[in-house]
């Protein structure tokens, strides 16, 4: 089936009490989903159309407040338009669950997929989930309620535009009793309720905001224990196991190391079995959780555990434009501060829609390290740009 | 590893449906005991105007999710695209092209491939009314390959189009299975 | 045990940091006290969130919450929408500044009527950002000084007129929405029981003087707000499926001089040509309110001078105004 068409089942199963969305390309077929289940009374859900992404995020802050459990889903401009509520669901610490079917940023305006929509909310305080097929997307709904829900934390899915919304692959739903079983019904503790009156979101000032802040960081930091747990137990319940915080492929013996997120793994797992086919000491790993950022997980699996990485390459679908990619740079402080003086090595890809080529994700491996790396390399640029660091075309 | 992984590209106009055919014929792989994976030329789609959609057939777990550069076929739902798209692109020598045309053009069909050109148009009309090729081209590719089977491709039409009623079913099928023997009779033909 | 029970209080209770003679501080005490603790509270950023939340303490008694500024409707969908999926009917209301209903906050609540969301939205209309240190909004009148619409050699302070927000909420063609005023308690109260009595959306305006922003005695809140009333400048009218169906009859009119002479908001009018223009023209436009809602002749037993005397008998006190006089 389609993945949007999956993912909405997916949240169907989870029985949200309100739905809430605002449509964008390539979201549309999530919620056009959800809205048909509502409308043919398969889905018992409180179905709103906001007159925009901000009203849609702030619908769902409000449902699970007043004790609720909800979805909503966004993408591109329409996360960013609801950056400042975002900020605020993590600051109540609210359990929202949304999806971001991942979609470049304009200007110039691009409906394709990259990663830069979700990699701007990185500091919102939202768990990041990067599924890499549309059976990894539909499961981690699943997970996100029951993490979301245990640490009252909010849970960003991220599945990439078209390239998992769009595609049609096989993916198999569980069935309601079972996700019954692992989803225990929506409980929030401080939920607005006339019989104990709480106030929400008052206000604070230098000498205790710090302390929110810090509280709010551990319970980020502490949830990659729960999404680990939850995996594990999702993978008892349901006989599909993700990887919990990462996505290890052929680490055993790896030299050389991809390590990139989202739906590009598929492809740089066939390029490294053909590359171990021709010998090469390769590897892959695919970040799934790439908030809270794990560091100790990226440690042990490149530098322990029979993988003893010399070179590391990153491929991202997302850079901080006049710094660098992302995931590098917290990579590379991850390994630095474990005392790991391995190089790693960074290029941008796959931004706008662009496809990230076998031959792109072989040429990016096959890139002699220049040593130093502390430029921002592109990987996929057309021949003409001219830029030294264009790859792909070798 | 030993895989074998088919690629198909469909070319049509907006609202002549090669998304559905392509999700059609995924399903019908799928059902088949192989693995498969269709999606859409990513963009918006406009109606009437070029569109592109693929399949990946596969023995194996499909993993990427790539664009298909080289196509194993194409199947071309409307022969007015051959002047402004490149069909044949990617395609390797004597790889495969499914036209709905009444007849192959001699100034394309150099020999360097196979063309398959069958009236799809006229053949849906008469089973379904309206010119609608998907699953006459569908039963040629049953014909041309041994890459699915036609009893899948019917029950993947009675799964996918049952809410739109029984008869839409089996005509659709009588299309199909018309697409299907006419492709054997114009292959043992020539 | 519901603690609320044990002891008699007001939703919005004591301690809080309003500033001395705060027309907000009452309207929001009288509103939230007539709708009473069983209700859920949204509040949009602004003086009352501010002043009632300050640093980890909290007045309020009954349950509150606060996103950020542009979106309380939008929170209060969501609220309505879980109380609806929980079989709750457990009434939710919008406090709102006129920066949170007129300008920042005016597309979500337009969302929110227009999706019929079963919620009462209450803007206390200070007429300016007064939580800021008096910005000029959209309902800054005419004319009026404020920090960002200062007069100078240029300007007689700001350009362009309050927005007619209760025309725009009433087009959305809702159940019910008022106008309202902090001088005139019996009516206030009618009209929040009123809106109370009614599913669907509902809005309230309440005129809510602001003695820093205004710059008028603290003592005289009261006094301000009834002369808005009374100079025609802020109509008393209640509008239902967007029709005109009631108007507070003015027993006389009043100068606009008589009111703004109060407040050193439009102190740089008096004394100068251009400012005596502008008084001009916010006569004008005061005489354009009663003519448009017909404040002088509106055929009703309640007047400025009545409303806080009589007892009211039921509803009603209002003349019903025929479709004819509504345009």
């Amino acid at each position: 089936m389609e993945g949007s068409h999956a993912v909405a089942e997916a949240v169907s199963l989870c029985r949200p009490q309100v739905v809430a969305a605002y449509p964008i390309t390539p979201q549309t077929h999530i919620i056009e989903h959800l809205a048909e289940m509502v409308a043919d009374g398969g889905l018992a859900s409180e179905f709103i159309s906001a007159e925009s992404e901000f009203a849609a995020a702030s619908i769902v802050l409000g449902a699970v407040a007043a004790g609720s459990r909800a979805f909503t889903a966004s993408a591109s401009q329409g996360l960013l338009l609801m950056t400042e509520v975002l900020f605020n669901i993590a600051g109540l610490r609210l359990p929202v669950v949304m999806v971001c079917a991942n979609r470049a940023v304009g200007a110039p305006i691009n409906i394709f997929s990259d990663h830069q929509d979700s990699m701007a909310l990185r500091d919102a305080g939202w768990i990041q989930l990067y599924a890499g097929s549309n059976q990894e997307a539909a499961d981690t709904i699943i997970q996100a309620y029951r993490i979301a829900e245990t640490c009252e934390l909010p849970v960003m899915v991220c599945m990439d535009g078209f390239f998992l919304t769009h595609t049609f692959e096989p993916v198999d739903l569980p069935g309601q009793d079972t996700v019954d079983a692992f989803l225990p019904a929506f409980h929030f503790a401080r939920t607005l309720d006339p019989t104990r009156p709480i106030t929400l979101g008052g206000g604070s000032e230098p000498d205790n905001y710090m302390e929110y802040r810090q509280h709010q960081h551990q319970a980020l930091v502490s949830a990659a224990t729960e999404i680990e747990n939850v995996n594990l137990e999702f993978a008892q319940t349901f006989g599909r196991d993700h990887g919990g915080l990462i996505d290890a492929y052929r680490l055993e013996g790896a030299e050389v190391v991809m390590v990139t997120l989202g739906s590009v793994m598929g492809a740089v797992k066939d390029v490294v079995d053909s590359l171990r086919g021709q010998g090469q000491l390769v590897g892959a790993l695919r970040l799934r959780c790439f908030r809270p950022f794990p560091a100790s997980a990226l440690v042990t699996s490149l530098c322990d555990t029979g993988c003893n990485a010399k070179r590391i390459v990153v491929l991202e679908k997302a850079l901080s434009v006049g710094a660098d990619g992302i995931v590098v740079t917290e990579l590379r402080a991850a390994l630095h501060n474990a005392g790991m003086a391995v190089i790693v090595e960074g290029f941008v890809g796959g931004l706008g829609g662009r496809d990230l080529t076998i031959e792109v994700i072989e040429s990016v491996f096959r890139t002699a390290s220049d040593g130093v790396s502390t430029r921002c390399r592109f990987a996929g640029l057309k021949p003409e740009s001219g830029d030294q660091s264009t790859m792909g075309e070798s | 590893m030993d895989s074998q992984l088919h690629e198909i590209r469909f070319h049509g106009r907006g609202g002549q449906g090669a998304v559905s055919a392509a999700a059609l014929l995924s399903l019908a792989a799928f059902d088949d005991g192989f693995e498969a994976q269709a999606f859409p030329k990513f963009g918006s789609e406009r109606r009437g105007a070029p569109v592109e959609a693929y399949v990946r057939i596969s023995t194996t777990p499909i993993r990427r999710h790539n664009q298909v550069y080289q196509p194993d076929a194409v199947i071309v739902q409307d022969s007015t695209l051959l002047r402004s798209e490149p069909v044949t692109a990617g395609l390797a020598e004597h790889g495969l092209v499914i036209l709905n045309a009444d007849r192959c053009p001699d100034e394309l069909d150099d020999g360097t491939l196979r063309w398959i050109c069958l009236p799809a148009d006229q053949i849906s009309e008469t089973f379904l009314g309206r010119p609608l090729p998907n699953t006459v081209l569908l039963g040629a590719l049953a014909a041309a390959t041994n890459w699915i089977s036609l009893a899948a491709l019917e029950q993947a039409i009675g799964n996918h189009l049952a809410r739109k009623g029984e008869k839409i079913v089996s005509t659709n099928i009588k299309a199909l299975r018309e697409g299907y023997r006419l492709t054997h009779e114009l292959e043992n033909t020539s | 045990m519901d603690v609320r029970d044990t002891y008699r209080h007001n939703v919005l209770t004591s301690g809080h940091r309003a500033c001395s003679g705060c027309g907000e501080a009452m309207a929001a005490r009288m509103v939230t006290d007539i709708i009473g603790p069983d209700a859920v509270y949204i509040n949009a950023t602004g003086c009352l969130q501010v002043f009632t939340t300050h640093n980890q303490q909290s007045a309020w008694q009954a349950p509150w919450i606060h996103s950020v500024f542009a979106n309380a409707a939008a929170v209060a969908s969501g609220v309505e929408a879980a109380m609806r999926a929980n079989g709750k009917d457990t009434p939710v209301v919008v406090q709102a500044g006129d920066g949170g209903t007129f300008d920042i906050g005016l597309q979500c609540l337009s969302g929110m009527i227009e999706r019929g969301h079963d919620v009462l939205f209450v803007c206390y209309d200070n007429e300016a950002y007064m939580n800021t240190g008096v910005q000029r909004s959209s309902s800054t009148p005419h004319a009026v000084r404020t920090t960002t619409s200062p007069p100078g050699r240029l300007s007689e302070g700001k350009h362009h007129l309050k927005k007619d927000v209760i025309s725009i909420i009433a087009a959305h063609q809702m159940p019910y929405a008022a106008t309202a005023t902090v001088a005139y308690f019996p009516d206030l109260k009618a009209k929040v029981e009123k809106a109370m009595s009614l599913k669907g959306p509902r809005f309230l305006q309440v005129l809510s003087p602001c003695p820093l922003g205004w710059n008028h005695d603290a003592a005289q809140t009261i006094q301000v707000s009834r002369l808005a009333v009374e100079t025609g400048l802020f109509p008393l009218v209640e509008l239902e499926h967007g029709a005109v169906t009631g108007v507070m009859r003015l027993a006389r009119q009043r100068p606009v001089e008589d009111y703004i002479k109060l407040q050193g908001r439009f102190k740089h009018l008096f004394g100068s040509k251009g400012g005596a223009v502008e008084i001009r023209h916010l006569q004008a436009l005061a005489d354009a309110r009663i003519r448009r809602y017909g404040l002088l002749e509106a055929d009703t037993e309640w007047t400025t001078d009545t409303a806080n005397q009589v007892q009211r008998r039921g509803r009603g006190g209002y003349a019903r105004v025929s479709k004819g006089e509504s345009q």
